[in-house]
């Protein structure tokens, strides 16, 4: 039986949703994933979340229709979905990106690495404290 | 009543001024009060004996010897002495005739002699000599001469100053008017000569100035001054002379030349205009700026030249001006008949009457037509630049969008063809080992490119990058660089030894990957046998503030210390030594965006030292206030 929706992607590289979701699967495999394209999809789903828990935003910010950092200053500025934690999850290094989304409110922000063993090891420190040591909050 | 010494003594005695009497041998016998007042001889008669002292010393031989001759051979007696009257402390000058007295018979009894007061009239007669004197020594001092027209008698006299401008001799020379025409200049002679016709018929005076040619060929500029002088002759007739002065002017003319030669020099036309008739004189200067062939003798003539659309503003500068006392200068365009138009530029200014009212005013006028053409191509090449460098900077925006997107768009599929690589690996165990090797090779080749382009896009952000400052302490700058080379420091078995570095106002980031960069040069580079020692050092020197990253490395010829900094030089093959050689172009890039300088010294087999030059931290200044 597969657990509720705890991670909800926003990315528009669909190879990449196929990385990340393999690579939650080996460290996480109780987690399932929940993937929008864009900004304004990311927007939509989190307003008519089922869960009486907020999932896991895990943010990309190069997108089309509505980019990671508009979609995350609409959060922060939600009062129905604020309190979601949010990953920005990206290929930039950039500094001033960096600024840019803690700014915003993002909890942590981390560079899409070289290597997909990188990766996995990512995804396992993010799944061990987002999904375990930290609670999800309650939709308000 | 015959005629006796009692009776002339006592004429004497009545007589008006000083009258004197002497018996038949021309001894004194009696003095009147007169006599005693113009000599200041004593009125007590016991001192009348003494009456030759009376007589100033240097005239008493004169005198005797003339009453001596006098009284033995008859004849005229009139005699000029000097009395030094003690009773008044001066000297008087006496203009001394005596008469004989004789009887009945003819026979003489005695002199009857009379003194005029003249020292008025001698002293006025020095003065004149004293004058005249003065007059002459002055005149060769300044260079002025003085001359008279005797109308009578149709004569001219010239003072030496004259002849000697004339550079003639006064002993032989005696000019008439005629003459002295004749010494005039050809061109300026009829004009000359109306002016001394018009003193002498019209008792005008007048104030010329002209040129003459000396005796001996020279010629001269003189100014003479003349005025009507009426005199009269001895015969107590009426003469109308001309008298005045006349002097060389020569040198100042040379002056004047040489001023006018200046204002031509400068181009300035020169202009003078009597607002209360429009009368203007214009130089030849203006003449010619303007286009005017001949004077045009009003300054509605001259607005006329003037472009339409600048006329009316001259006009109101003008009035201004004359109204108000406003600053008159500006530029404005005429229209030369010839030159088509021509920038100016006029200043004036007016010199006011007692009430205030404009009496004249000068100005001079500047062709200023090349500067403002200058100015105009000057203008346009300023558009033309700002534009190109306008364009060079989209230009320049637009490469570094690029970069950045190109970067991005490019580092995406590269990430994934090493993930996609890894990912195969795992998922099939049973590869054999040169498929392996094969995804192995993939992935490193996708990786090497990956970091390559993010360490391009790094280094074309520099510049723009590096004008973002703050006070930045190196050390702190090291640490960051140090924490991913960690495991690179600890696998090597390298010693770090850090001094302590300065602070420099910088980018921080940058000055993190410039450290970084070196940093990781030193323990990229190490020599096989020897543990690696780095140093890391810091001072000022040289007003720089300086950083130094010295290593025991497999180092480098020292030839190669310039182009070891150039983009993508590599001095050994990637086999060996891995990277993107880019690292140390990206450090000097940084260094030299900050204003500082970079060197490499290496030796091969020895090791290598890179030093950094930095502008230092201004020290915060101690007398501002918190």
């Amino acid at each position: 039986m597969s657990e509720a929706p705890s991670i909800l992607l926003a990315d528009d590289d669909a190879d990449d949703r196929e990385f990340i979701e393999e690579a939650l699967g080996e460290v996480g495999p109780e987690r399932s994933l929940c993937w929008v394209r864009d900004g304004r999809a990311l927007l939509d789903a989190l307003e008519s979340w089922p869960e009486a828990t907020l999932p896991l935003v895990l943010l990309d910010l190069n997108m089309p229709r509505m980019g990671g950092l508009e979609a995350l200053l609409r959060i922060r500025a939600d009062a129905s979905m604020r309190t979601v934690p949010v990953v920005v999850f990206t290929t930039s290094d950039e500094e001033g990106d960096v600024r840019a989304a803690y700014s915003a409110g993002a909890n942590a922000y981390l560079v899409k690495p070289s290597s997909f063993e990188q990766l996995l090891k990512l995804m396992r420190d993010v799944h061990a404290f987002w999904l375990n040591a930290a609670q999800l909050p309650p939709r308000p | 009543m015959p005629l006796t010494l009692e009776l002339a003594a006592e004429v004497v005695r009545q007589a008006p001024g000083a009258a004197f009497l002497c018996d038949a041998n021309g001894q004194v016998i009696h003095l009147n009060d007169g006599y005693l007042e113009l000599s200041g001889i004593d009125p007590d008669p016991s001192a009348h004996a003494n009456w030759v002292l009376a007589i100033h010393p240097e005239d008493r031989v004169r005198m005797f010897e003339a009453w001596g001759t006098y009284v033995s051979m008859g004849g005229h007696f009139r005699e000029s002495f000097r009395f030094s009257n003690r009773r008044i402390g001066a000297i008087r000058w006496a203009e001394v005739t005596a008469e004989p007295l004789r009887d009945e018979q003819g026979h003489r009894l005695g002199y009857l002699g009379q003194c005029f007061d003249v020292t008025d009239r001698v002293l006025r007669e020095e003065q004149a000599e004293q004058r005249a004197e003065l007059l002459q020594m002055s005149d060769g001092l300044l260079g002025v001469g003085h001359w008279h027209v005797h109308a009578n008698e149709g004569r001219l006299s010239w003072s030496d100053e004259v002849h000697t401008i004339h550079g003639t001799d006064p002993l032989e020379h005696q000019p008439s008017v005629e003459d002295a025409i004749r010494f005039y200049h050809p061109e300026d002679r009829t004009r000359v000569a109306q002016h001394v016709d018009e003193a002498v018929a019209e008792q005008q005076p007048f104030d010329f100035e002209a040129r003459i040619i000396r005796a001996d060929g020279g010629i001269r500029w003189v100014r003479s001054v003349g005025r009507p002088h009426a005199t009269r002759t001895l015969e107590g007739e009426l003469s109308l002379d001309v008298i005045g002065v006349f002097q060389d002017i020569t040198e100042q003319k040379r002056v004047q030349q040489r001023h006018s030669l200046a204002l031509s020099a400068s181009q300035a036309g020169v202009w003078e205009w009597d607002p209360r008739t429009d009368a203007l004189y214009a130089s030849d200067r203006l003449l010619e700026l303007f286009g005017f062939e001949a004077e045009p003798a009003r300054m509605s003539a001259l607005l006329e030249r003037i472009h339409s659309g600048d006329r009316a503003a001259v006009q109101r500068a003008l009035q201004s001006h004359l109204e108000r006392g406003q600053t008159f200068d500006l530029v404005y365009r005429i229209i030369h008949p010839q030159h088509a138009l021509r920038w100016i530029r006029a200043k004036g200014q007016a010199a006011f009457e007692r009430g205030g009212r404009p009496e004249r005013m000068v100005g001079m006028v500047y062709d200023i037509t090349s500067e403002v053409r200058g100015r105009q191509a000057l203008v346009e090449k300023q558009r033309e630049l700002t534009e190109t460098s306008d364009r060079l900077r989209r230009t320049s925006d637009d490469l570094q969008r690029f970069a950045a997107i190109a970067a991005h768009d490019m580092r995406e599929p590269l990430r994934k063809v090493v993930w996609f690589a890894n990912r195969v690996e795992r998922r099939e165990a049973g590869l054999d080992k040169r498929s392996q090797s094969d995804l192995q090779r993939i992935a490193d080749a996708a990786r090497g490119l990956y970091d390559m382009v993010g360490e391009l896009m790094a280094y074309a952000k520099t510049p723009a990058a590096a004008q973002q400052r703050e006070p930045t302490s190196l050390n702190l700058a090291l640490e960051q660089a140090l924490l991913p080379l960690a495991p690179t420091i600890e696998a090597s078995h390298a010693e770090l030894h850090v001094g302590e570095l300065p602070t420099v106002l910088a980018n921080p980031q940058h000055m993190r990957v410039a450290l970084s960069n070196l940093l990781g040069n030193a323990l990229k580079y190490v020599h096989p046998d020897r543990v690696p020692q780095i140093h890391v050092r810091g001072s000022h020197a040289d007003g720089w503030a300086v950083v130094e990253v010295e290593d025991n490395g497999i180092g480098f010829a020292p030839e190669f210390g310039e182009r070891i900094f150039e983009l993508f030089e590599r001095l050994h093959g990637r086999d060996a030594y891995p990277g993107t050689g880019l690292g140390l172009a990206t450090v000097k890039r940084i260094v030299e965006e900050h204003g500082g300088r970079i060197l490499a010294r290496g030796r091969p087999g020895q090791g290598a030292l890179f030093r950094i030059q930095l502008p230092p931290l201004a020290g915060p200044d101690p007398e501002a206030t918190p």
